[in-house]
């Protein structure tokens, strides 16, 4: 199967920490890829990585199918950390300077800026943009040349809700014209909307899963009330080691599969914890990601 | 490279910085010739004046005047401000990321910057010398040979080019503004002082270490007289400096990350 993206044992270190450590992301044409995690877990120097801004100590990198990086870059558009542009220009004479780099005719800028929002600001000095109308410029930065994959990292930060409306509107209306999508942000239930697949990045290291497999670990949670939710945790990291769970006071959220109730129930009573309930429950989004990421 | 080019000359129309600092030369070179022109003038009224200067009259000539303008007009400090501009505005504001996420390599990147930069010095150095040479012809006459003058003028525009790739060497190296332009300015005058210490210590005869430096090469072009020699080893040597700076801003700038 040919990758958009296909990394293998991507590594990056600075100093002595990794910040990417053998990350393997495989984001297929159509892709909406979610990268999620911590601040610190690797999600933008993976980007980074990908899109030539730093180069990595080990492994390798396709891009649509190829070895030849440079070339297939130039089918990518992209937004990452902060938006960079000319602040004493207007958006039009900002897009019009990158539009050498991606030929763009300027009918299809205005139709950008218009696309993205901030087709009406005139001769005003990007400098004096709001957080917002700067994040939709660099937006509309990255969709200059018509590209087939967009590479976005956190691309709603700064938008009112009806941006960020706007811009999930947008990335489906464009993914459903064949555009691919790597997308990170930290809002979560947000990102759980559009994304078909999901790269999980914690401590520099990656795990995929899908959409769909993700629907189905969060459908399994399970709810235990206890008297002592401490001890009640003590247990289940001695007993069940890879599950992910998560307590408040005197409730413990199982956001993992859960294989056998009737024994999680068993080693808690035995280990003398008292247990007043066991109930399924469906997660969120962010309280599976929280569970799976706050271990 | 072609796309590139196009984004870094497009530039060039909005660039304040560029026109001002154009403006600003030009100023200079007309009031070190109004201020050439006082001197002569007081020189000839005061005694005192030609006293001061043993007795010898200040001659101060046209050829003089546009030999003289890269080393007397702040030249090289303007250019070395406008070329830490240039290279360091895209760093400091992350423009760079949006070229290389778009496939470009650093090194066409470079280039492109690098030939940017050698033609907007090439234009502040033919305005300047544009200007003088009016200035010099109306006020004191040119009577020296021409084709002298244009030869040590051809030299002195190497040495100026070869003084924007050192400049463009250590804002690729610095990438920060304040300090490239810190560093432009003080590094080359660091590395004269040592060279004057050496030869101060050296005391060697017939030869001064410190005519080697670069940046001293447009004083010595500046003196219609200059020994055929110098000006053949002022010309060698821009030309080793500008193939070395390039090679050292390319090696800073390649394995860059932003």
């Amino acid at each position: 199967m040919e990758y958009v993206i296909e990394t293998d044992a991507l590594t990056k270190k600075y100093g002595e920490k990794f910040a990417v450590n053998k990350m393997s992301v495989h984001v297929k044409k159509g892709d909406i890829y979610g990268l999620i995690g911590k601040n610190g877990a690797g999600k933008t120097t993976l980007m980074r990585l990908i899109l030539g801004l730093a180069t990595p100590d080990f492994g390798s990198i396709k891009l649509f199918g190829s070895e030849n990086l440079n070339a297939e870059r130039k089918k990518i558009g992209s937004l990452i950390e902060t938006p960079a542009f000319y602040k004493n220009e207007t958006a039009f004479e900002n897009m019009k300077r990158f539009s050498y780099l991606a030929e763009t005719s300027e009918d299809d800028i205005k139709h950008i800026l218009d696309l993205v929002g901030i087709g009406d600001t005139g001769a005003k000095k990007v400098g004096s943009f709001s957080l917002g109308m700067k994040q939709r410029l660099g937006i509309a930065i990255a969709l200059l040349g018509k590209p087939e994959l967009l590479v976005l990292d956190e691309p709603i930060n700064g938008l009112d809700p009806a941006g960020i409306k706007e811009m999930r509107d947008l990335i489906r209306n464009l993914n459903s014209k064949g555009v691919t999508f790597m997308i990170s942000s930290h809002i979560l239930d947000e990102l759980g909307k559009i994304a078909t697949n999901y790269g999980i990045a914690e401590d520099g290291v990656l795990e995929e899963i899908s959409a769909s497999e993700l629907a189905e670990k969060s459908r399994a949670a399970l709810k235990i009330t206890v008297d002592d939710g401490a001890k009640a945790a003590a247990v289940l990291r001695a007993e069940f080691s890879d599950l992910i769970f998560n307590t408040d006071g005197n409730t413990v959220d199982v956001s993992s599969d859960v294989k056998d109730v009737s024994e999680v129930n068993e080693k808690l009573v035995n280990a003398g914890v008292r247990v007043y309930e066991l109930k399924n429950e469906s997660v969120s989004f962010e309280d599976f990601f929280i569970g799976r990421l706050g271990k | 490279m072609k796309d590139l080019l196009k984004f870094e000359f497009r530039k060039l129309k909005r660039q304040k910085s560029f026109y001002v600092i154009l403006a600003i030369m030009v100023a200079l070179v007309v009031l070190s010739a109004v201020m050439s022109k006082l001197l002569e003038s007081l020189a000839s009224e005061i005694d005192a004046v030609a006293d001061a200067m043993d007795g010898e009259s200040i001659a101060i000539t046209g050829a003089g005047t546009v030999l003289g303008v890269v080393s007397a007009s702040m030249f090289s400090t303007l250019s070395a401000i406008f070329t830490a501009i240039i290279v360091c505005g895209d760093y400091e504001s992350q423009v760079i990321k949006n070229v290389y996420a778009r496939g470009y390599s650093r090194e066409s990147f470079y280039f492109a910057k690098l030939i940017y930069i050698v033609v907007t010095t090439s234009i502040m150095f033919f305005a300047a010398v544009a200007v003088s040479a009016i200035l010099g012809a109306a006020l004191f006459g040119i009577s020296e040979s021409g084709g002298r003058i244009i030869l040590l003028l051809a030299i002195q525009y190497i040495a100026v080019v070869a003084g924007a790739t050192m400049y463009f060497a250590i804002s690729a190296f610095i990438k920060k503004l304040g300090g490239s332009i810190a560093a432009c300015i003080i590094a080359p005058m660091l590395v004269s002082l040592v060279l004057s210490l050496l030869d101060s210590a050296l005391k060697l005869n017939d030869f001064t270490i410190a005519d080697i430096w670069l940046p001293s090469f447009t004083t010595i072009l500046s003196n219609i007289g200059v020994a055929d020699k110098k000006i053949a080893l002022c010309a060698a040597l821009s030309a080793v400096y500008a193939a070395a700076f390039i090679w050292a801003g390319f090696a800073a700038s390649k394995k860059s990350e932003v």
